[in-house]
C-alpha cells in the first residue's frame, strides 16, 4: 500500500532532539505563561477564524493543553504546528497555509525576521525571570559616567522585564537608548534603525560606534550575531540565568573574520555554487535567490537552487559537483558551522564580498540578506563596465596557491559557453570557461550503466524488491 | 661601463651565437656579488639615459644592510673579444662570423640555502654557470647543492677561485701549498660534476680544467683575476710556444728547470712547478714588494710587467697601491669575460641538448624543434621563471627566457600555468602581451621584441601566472617542465592584522608575496589562520618583512614559527573497520596499514604517480615493495589532492555496484587524507584497503551523501586502530667550523634532538664539516644558539631532508606527540582532547 509514498508511521516515530531547554510548565501557569488571554483578544480583534499555534520542539509538550484552553476561549480549536521545516525561531507561514489558516501565533524564542506573507501573526515569548534590582545595581557599577551613550538590547524572553528596568535607570542616563522588538511587520527597507529585529533610534548626529552596547540575555546565536553586527564602542553582557554579572563581552571578531576569509576565498575559487533555501517565510527570499544567481552568473559560476529542508551532511554531500553552498536563512540560522560538511556553507553577504567588486569590506557583518537586496540598507550595485571592455582579471587563490580568473563583468552576453571550444571575446581576450557541470561528469570514473557485453552471464529476470526504499519488503537490515 | 642604446642592444640580440646566458652561483659569503660588481663595472650595459648611476646588483636596501643577496638580479653586459682570442672559439655555433662582440646576460643569485629557490629560477633561464669558490674555505655545502642542480639542468660550469688576496695576505700560504689547494678544489668540483654527468653525455666535456682556461683565479674584492690563458700569452713569445700548448704546461705535474731550461714531468731538486714559477711567483713578488714597502723593487717590477699607473695612483702605497697594480695588471673583467665568452655555451649550442630536459611535449613537434634550434622564426616558446615586483604596487614583471620564436609587444600569446594540460582549458589564458622589456638590474627599458636565446621581462601576463609558466603561440604546445626546488616550505608562521579592518589588505598582501618569491606559500587555512610557509627562519623573516613593509603595508601580529606535521600509522589496523552510512543501508569494511619505507618518497618524487600505466606501476610496486600485483593494479586513488603519498586500494571481490560508488569513496578518501583524524594534518604513507562493501540496491540510497561521509569515518577508524603516529619534518644540517668548535656543536645538537651522522675534515684546511639530522621544530634559533656556543665560528646550512616519525603514541597523554596534537588542535580551534573511535566505528 505504500508503493508510492513513505510510510507515515516513520514520521510519527521520529524522535526530536530538544536538548536541555525542555521543561514543562505547571498546568495552572499555562494561561499566564502563554498569555492566552492576549492571544484570544488578538484573535477576536482581527476576526480570525482559523489560527495556527506554532511551537518549538521544546514547548511541544504543552501544545495540546494550550490549544485546548485557547480553543475554549475563542470557540474554535486552533491547529498546532510542530517540526518547523527550517528554524523554529521563524514564523512558518507556509505550514499555516497548508490549512488555509488566517492567523498564526508563534510561541517561544523568535528571530523576528520580517516575513513574506501578509498573514497576521502574534509573538508570544517565553518569560524568564530577571532580577531587576541586581541588574540595575550592576549597571550603575559599570557605567559611572551618566552621559555615556548606551544602547540597551535584550533577548526576547526578557521583554516582560524591560519596562521595570528602564523605569529604574532611564532618568539617570539621559543618553541611553532602549531597543524595541520589531514584532509588527514593518517593511525593513524603509526603517533605518532596525537590525536583527530590533528597532532603535540613535540620538541626533551620533553614530553607533560611539555607543556602549548592553545586552541582556543568554549566550547563543542572538548574542554572537549582535557582537558581529552591532559594532559599538564596546559590548556588555548580562546573563540573568547564568553568571548574573554585567561583563565586558570579549568580542573575538578577528578570529571569526579570519575564518570567514577562508570561506570567501573558497567562494572565489568555486566554479559551482549551490543556493540552499533555508527559509520559505522570510521576506524577499526569492529576491535573494535571484541576486545570488545574478552574482554567480556574472562571475561565470554555475549555480543550482537546492531545497532540502534543514541542511545536514548527507543531504548536501549528495551534490559532490557543487563547490560551495550558500544558505539563505534567517540571521540566527545563517552562520552554520560547516565543519564536518563535505563542502563549506556560506552566507549571502560573503558571496557579495567575494563576487561584487563594488562592495568594500567592512567589519560589520550583514546577516539579514534583505539588507543586501535592491532597496536595502547595504545594497551595492554590481560593477557595470561602461567602456565596454570586459577584461578578465586573475589573482591567486590562497587556498590552492594557483592562479584563478575572475571573469570581468560582461553585461553584453551572460551566456556561459557550453562547448569546449575556446570562444573569442572582444579584441584580444579569449574566454576559456566551460560548463562546469559537464566537466565534472567527464571526470567521474563511473559514467552510467555499462553494458559489459559478453562479460556478464545472461540470467533470467527475477522478481525484485517492492515498496519504497525506506522500507522494502526484503530490506538489507532484515537479512542480518 | 658600456653605453648602449636599446637599438644597439636589440641588434646584438639577433646574433644568437654571440649570446651567453649565465648565472653566478656559490656558497654564501664566497663573494659572488662582489665579483659580479667587478664584471659590471667593466662591461655592464647602461642604456644611454641612465649612464652615470651605479650599483646594479644590489637592488634591495636590506641586501646591502645584511651583506647577503636575497633576490637574484639579472644584468646585461657587452664585451668584445680581440682577434687573437677569437681563435679559441672553435665551434661555429659559438660565434657569428665577423662579430667580435658578445652579449652576456648574467644573473647574480643568493648563496644562502634558504633562498636557493632563486638559484633554481636563475639556472633555468641560463646555459652556463660561473661557480665561485672561496679558495680559503674550499668547496662548501651550498657549492655542491647548486652545482648539482646546475648539472641536472644541463648548465655548463666554469670555476672561479675567489679571495686569493686572503690566501696570500692572511694565510701567507707558500706557493706550492696554494697550488695544492687550488688543485684540490678543482678535483672536488670535478668529482661533483662527474657524479651527476659524464663527459660522454650530450653536453660534451663538462669538467673544469685550468689548463684549458675554464678555471679562473683572483680576487673579486680587489678586482683582479686571471686564467692560465693570460699568463700563457705573456710567456708565449718568450718561449716561442703556442699559447694553447703553453697553458697545458702551466698546470699540473709540469716542472721547469731554469738552469737547464728543460721541462720535466717530475719534481726534481733544481726544478720548480711551472704554475708556481710562472704564475704564482710574479704575483707573490708584487705582493711582497708592495706590502713590505720595497719601493724600488716594486717600481722595477711594474716596469717589467708593463704596468703604467695613472698619475693619481702613483702616490698610493700598501693595500691601496696593491689593488691598483693588480687591477691594472690582471683586470678581472677581461679575464672572466674571456673565460665566459670562450667556455660557456651560446643558446644555439645549449638548447640543442637542453631541449629534451626542458620540454614536456613530444620531442619532434614544432615547439620542440624550435627550441632545439633556437629558431627565432619558429613559434614562440618562453619560460617564465619568476616574478619581479614593479614600482606599480601589486603588479609584476614576468621574467624569463625566450627559447624559441620571438616575443613582441602587443602580440597575442597563450599563457599556460603549471597545471595546464594540452587540450584542456585549465590554467590556460590567451592574452596580449602589453609590453616587452629589457631588465638590467633595477632598470627596465621597453623593447619592441626579443628573439630566441634572450632573457627578458613581460608586462601584463603577471595576473595569470602565480610564479612560473610557459608563454607560447603554438596551439598544441605542451608546458615547459616546471622547476624542481631543492628546498621545501616546511616552516610556517601565522599572521594576523593588528586591526581587523586591515584584513582585506593582508589578504591582498599575501597574494603579492606569493608571487614575489619563487617558493613561499601563502595559504588561508580552514581554521582562519593566514599562513606563510617558507624554507627556513631567514627566508620567513625576509618574507614577513616584505609583507609588512611592501605588500600589505599594515602592522601585523606574527605567531612563532611552527612546523606542519603529518599523520601516519605504524601497524596494520587491529580489526576490520566497519562504518555504516547515515541511512544504515551501506557498509564499508576497510583497514589501514603503513607503506613500506621509501614508497611515500617515491610518490613525492613522482617515481610512482597516478598517471602511470597501471600495469607497469603494479609491476614496479610488486618488485620494489613486494606488493601483491593483482591488488596493486587496483589502486583507486592517491591522496590528498589526487597526488599525495597515501593510497586507496580496492581489495574486494565481486561487489555489486562497486564502480558506481568509486567516485564517492575517492572523494571521501581525498577529504580524510587532507584532514587527518588526529589534528587535521595531512596523512602520509598510509595505505587503505577496502575489503568489503555492502550497498543498497537503489542508486539514490548509495549516493554521495551516504558514501562520502561514511568513507571518511571509516578511514578515520582505520587510522585509529592502526597505531597512529605523527611525523615531523627533519632538516639535513651541515655545519662548517674549526676543530675547536666541534664539541660545542654536539652539545647544541643533542639538546635539540639532532644527531650527527658524519664528521670530517675538509682536506687541506683546518675546517671540519659536521652533518646532522635536526628536526625542523627544534631548529628555531639554532643558528644563533650554535654561534653563541662556538664563539661565532660555526655556520649551519639547513635544508629539508625527510619526514620522520615522532616517537610515542599520540593517543597516550604522557607522550610528546600527544602534546603536539593538542597544541595543533588548539591552534586550529578544534575540540581539544582525543578523537573518539566510537564516533567512527560501527558495530555489525
Amino acid at each position: 500500500m505504500f508503493a508510492f509514498s513513505s510510510n507515515e508511521n516513520a514520521v510519527l516515530e521520529r524522535k526530536a532532539d530538544i536538548g536541555e531547554g525542555s521543561r514543562s510548565v505547571a498546568t495552572r501557569d499555562i494561561d499566564c505563561y502563554y498569555e492566552l488571554d492576549k492571544c484570544a483578544e488578538w484573535t477576536k480583534k482581527n476576526e480570525l477564524n482559523k489560527i495556527c499555534l506554532q511551537f518549538p520542539d521544546a514547548l511541544l509538550c504543552d501544545s495540546v493543553e494550550v490549544a485546548l484552553r485557547l480553543g475554549k476561549k475563542i470557540g474554535t480549536v486552533p491547529y498546532i504546528l510542530g517540526d518547523t521545516s527550517y528554524g523554529s525561531c521563524c514564523v512558518d507561514e507556509v505550514a499555516a497555509q497548508h490549512v488555509n489558516a488566517d492567523g498564526i501565533i508563534h510561541f517561544g524564542h523568535a528571530c523576528l525576521t520580517p516575513t513574506n506573507g501578509s498573514l497576521p501573526k502574534l509573538y508570544v515569548f517565553e518569560k524568564l525571570p530577571v532580577d531587576c534590582h541586581h541588574f540595575v545595581s550592576c549597571f550603575r557599577c559599570v557605567f559611572t559616567c551618566k552621559t555615556t551613550k548606551i544602547l540597551l538590547l535584550y533577548d526576547v524572553c526578557y521583554q516582560h522585564a524591560v519596562d521595570s528596568i528602564i523605569a529604574n535607570i532611564a532618568t539617570d542616563f539621559p543618553n541611553m537608548i532602549v531597543s524595541e522588538l520589531a514584532i509588527t511587520n514593518r517593511s525593513p527597507e524603509a526603517d533605518e534603525g532596525t537590525k536583527l529585529g530590533r528597532h532603535f533610534k540613535l540620538l541626533n548626529e551620533s553614530r553607533l560606534e560611539e555607543y556602549s552596547i548592553v545586552f541582556i540575555g543568554r549566550d547563543g546565536p542572538t548574542l554572537s550575531n549582535i557582537a558581529l553586527t552591532f559594532l559599538g564602542k564596546d559590548l556588555y553582557w548580562y546573563d540573568p540565568s547564568g553568571t548574573k554579572k554585567l561583563e565586558h563581552y570579549n568580542v573575538q571578531n578577528n578570529k571569526f573574520l579570519m575564518k570567514r576569509m577562508h570561506l570567501i576565498e573558497r567562494i572565489r575559487d568555486a566554479k559551482t555554487m549551490g543556493i540552499v533555501i533555508g527559509t520559505l517565510g522570510a521576506s524577499n527570499y526569492l529576491g535573494a535567490v535571484d541576486r545570488l544567481k545574478e552574482l554567480a552568473k556574472q562571475r561565470k559560476k554555475k549555480s543550482y537552487i537546492i531545497a532540502v529542508g534543514k541542511p545536514n551532511v548527507p543531504k548536501l554531500a549528495n551534490f559532490p559537483e557543487i563547490d560551495i553552498f550558500v544558505l539563505i536563512a534567517c540571521p540566527e540560522n545563517s552562520l552554520l558551522d560547516s565543519k564536518g560538511f563535505y563542502r563549506p556553507i556560506v552566507t549571502p553577504y560573503e558571496v557579495e564580498l567575494a563576487c561584487n567588486s563594488n562592495r568594500e569590506w567592512s567589519q560589520g557583518y550583514v546577516l539579514e540578506f534583505q539588507h543586501l537586496l535592491l532597496g536595502g540598507r547595504h545594497y551595492q550595485e554590481v560593477e557595470d563596465n561602461l567602456d565596454g571592455t570586459t577584461e578578465d582579471t586573475a589573482d591567486i587563490s590562497l587556498i590552492t596557491g594557483q592562479a584563478r580568473v575572475m571573469p570581468g563583468w560582461d553585461s553584453s552576453s551572460h551566456s556561459i559557453p557550453t562547448s569546449g571550444v575556446v570562444a573569442l571575446k572582444g579584441d584580444s581576450t579569449v574566454s576559456t570557461n566551460l560548463a562546469t557541470g559537464s566537466e565534472f561528469l567527464t571526470k567521474r570514473s563511473w559514467q552510467g550503466l555499462e553494458q559489459n557485453l559478453g562479460q556478464n552471464e545472461a540470467v533470467l529476470a527475477s522478481k525484485g524488491q517492492s515498496g519504497v526504499p525506506q522500507n522494502y519488503d526484503t530490506d538489507l537490515d532484515t537479512m542480518s | 661601463m658600456v653605453n648602449f642604446t636599446v637599438d644597439e642592444i636589440r641588434v646584438m640580440m639577433d646574433k644568437k651565437r654571440n649570446i651567453r646566458n649565465m648565472s653566478v652561483i656559490a656558497h654564501v659569503d664566497h663573494g659572488k656579488s662582489t665579483l659580479t660588481d667587478s664584471l659590471v663595472s667593466k662591461a655592464g650595459i647602461i642604456a644611454s639615459a641612465k649612464a652615470g648611476e651605479t650599483r646594479f646588483t644590489d637592488t634591495r636596501k636590506d641586501e646591502q644592510e645584511r651583506c647577503i643577496t636575497i633576490k637574484s638580479t639579472a644584468i646585461s653586459m657587452f664585451f668584445e673579444l680581440e682577434d687573437r682570442d677569437l681563435v679559441f672559439i672553435t665551434n661555429p655555433d659559438q660565434r657569428d662570423k665577423g662579430e667580435k662582440g658578445f652579449l652576456i646576460n648574467l644573473i647574480d643569485s643568493p648563496g644562502h640555502v634558504d633562498f636557493s629557490s632563486e638559484v633554481t629560477a636563475a639556472l633555468r633561464v641560463t646555459d652556463g654557470a660561473l661557480v665561485v669558490v672561496d679558495c680559503v674555505s674550499g668547496v662548501c655545502v651550498q657549492t655542491e647543492t647548486v652545482l648539482r642542480q646546475a648539472i641536472a639542468e644541463r648548465i655548463k660550469p666554469v670555476l672561479f677561485m675567489n679571495k686569493m688576496d686572503r690566501a696570500l695576505l692572511e694565510l701567507q700560504l707558500e706557493s706550492e701549498e696554494l697550488y695544492q689547494t687550488f688543485q684540490r678544489i678543482v678535483e672536488n668540483v670535478n668529482v661533483i660534476i662527474a657524479t651527476y654527468s659524464d663527459d660522454s653525455g650530450p653536453m660534451g666535456e663538462v669538467r673544469v680544467d685550468p689548463s684549458k682556461g675554464s678555471v679562473g683565479f683572483g680576487s673579486g674584492l680587489h678586482g683582479w683575476a686571471f686564467t692560465l690563458k693570460q699568463f700563457a700569452e705573456m710567456y708565449a713569445e718568450k718561449f716561442k710556444i703556442d699559447v694553447v700548448k703553453l697553458m697545458k704546461r702551466l698546470w699540473g705535474e709540469n716542472f721547469f728547470n731554469p738552469k737547464t731550461k728543460k721541462w720535466s714531468k717530475q719534481k726534481e731538486d733544481d726544478n720548480k712547478r711551472s704554475f708556481c714559477m710562472y704564475v704564482l711567483d710574479p704575483i707573490y713578488k708584487v705582493f711582497d714588494s708592495i706590502m713590505n714597502y720595497k719601493k724600488e723593487e716594486a717600481a722595477s717590477l711594474l716596469q717589467k710587467l708593463n704596468i703604467e699607473l695613472k698619475p693619481e695612483d702613483r702616490d698610493k702605497d700598501g693595500k691601496a697601491l696593491l689593488k691598483v697594480v693588480m687591477r691594472t695588471w690582471l683586470p678581472a673583467g677581461e679575464a672572466l669575460l674571456q673565460m665566459i665568452a670562450i667556455h660557456l655555451p651560446s643558446p644555439v649550442v645549449a638548447q640543442k641538448y637542453r631541449m629534451e630536459m626542458l620540454y614536456e611535449g613530444p620531442l619532434d613537434d614544432e615547439a620542440a624543434i624550435g627550441v632545439k634550434n633556437c629558431d627565432p622564426n619558429a613559434p614562440l616558446m618562453m619560460y617564465i621563471s619568476k616574478m619581479v615586483p614593479t614600482s606599480d604596487k601589486g603588479r609584476f614583471y614576468a621574467f624569463g627566457r625566450v627559447f624559441s620564436g620571438k616575443v613582441a609587444t602587443g602580440m597575442k600569446a597563450r599563457i599556460m600555468g603549471p597545471n595546464y594540460v594540452p587540450g584542456k582549458k585549465e590554467d590556460l589564458y590567451e592574452k596580449a602581451i602589453q609590453r616587452t622589456i629589457l631588465m638590467m638590474g633595477r632598470y627596465v627599458e621597453a623593447i619592441e621584441d626579443v628573439p630566441s636565446g634572450n632573457i627578458c621581462g613581460l608586462v601584463g601576463v603577471d595576473q595569470f601566472l602565480v610564479k612560473t609558466g610557459t608563454i607560447t603561440t603554438f596551439k598544441d604546445a605542451h608546458n615547459m617542465r616546471v622547476m624542481k626546488f631543492s628546498v621545501s616550505p616546511v616552516v610556517r608562521v601565522a599572521v594576523e592584522p593588528k586591526n581587523p579592518a586591515d584584513l582585506p589588505k593582508l589578504v591582498e598582501g599575501l597574494k603579492r608575496l606569493a608571487k614575489s618569491d619563487p617558493m613561499v606559500q601563502c595559504i588561508i587555512e580552514e581554521s582562519g589562520e593566514h599562513i606563510i610557509a617558507g624554507a627556513g627562519e631567514l627566508h620567513l623573516e625576509i618574507c614577513l618583512k616584505d609583507l609588512e613593509e611592501d605588500h600589505a603595508c599594515i602592522p601585523l601580529k606574527k605567531s612563532d614559527p611552527v612546523v606542519s606535521y603529518r599523520e601516519t600509522v605504524s601497524e596494520e589496523s587491529d580489526q576490520m573497520c566497519l562504518s555504516k552510512s547515515p541511512n544504515k543501508h551501506n557498509r564499508l569494511f576497510m583497514k589501514a596499514q603503513p607503506m613500506p619505507d621509501g614508497l611515500a618518497e617515491d610518490i613525492d618524487s613522482g617515481e610512482v604517480n597516478p598517471r602511470d600505466e597501471f600495469k607497469a606501476r603494479a609491476r614496479y610496486l610488486g618488485e620494489k615493495y613486494e606488493y601483491d600485483v593483482t591488488e596493486a593494479r587496483k589502486i583507486w586513488a592517491f591522496g590528498p589532492d589526487g597526488t599525495g603519498p597515501n593510497l586507496l586500494l580496492d581489495c574486494t571481490k565481486g561487489v555489486q555496484y562497486l564502480n558506481e560508488i568509486k567516485d564517492s569513496v575517492v572523494a571521501g578518501f581525498q577529504w580524510a587524507t587532507k584532514e587527518g583524524v588526529l589534528a587535521e594534518e595531512n596523512m602520509r604513507a598510509v595505505r587503505f584497503n577496502i575489503y568489503d562493501v555492502t550497498l543498497h540496491t537503489d542508486a539514490i540510497h548509495r549516493g554521495g551523501g551516504q558514501i562520502i561521509p561514511t568513507t571518511r569515518r571509516c578511514l578515520y577508524a582505520c587510522v585509529l586502530t592502526a597505531q597512529p603516529r605523527l611525523m615531523e619534518p627533519v632538516y639535513l644540517c651541515e655545519i662548517q667550523c674549526p676543530e675547536v668548535a666541534v664539541g660545542g656543536i654536539y652539545g647544541v645538537l643533542n639538546r635539540r634532538r639532532g644527531h650527527v651522522f658524519e664528521e670530517m675534515q675538509v682536506a687541506g684546511t683546518p675546517m671540519f664539516v659536521v652533518k646532522a639530522y635536526l628536526p625542523v621544530n627544534e631548529s628555531f634559533g639554532f643558528t644563533a644558539d650554535l654561534r653563541s656556543n662556538t664563539g661565532g665560528q660555526a655556520f649551519p646550512q639547513c635544508v629539508f631532508d625527510h619526514w620522520q616519525v615522532l616517537p610515542g603514541d599520540p593517543l597516550d597523554s604522557s607522550t610528546k606527540p600527544y602534546v603536539v596534537v593538542q597544541e595543533t588542535r588548539k591552534r586550529k580551534g578544534l575540540k581539544e582532547g582525543l578523537p573518539d573511535l566510537t564516533q567512527y566505528l560501527d558495530k555489525l
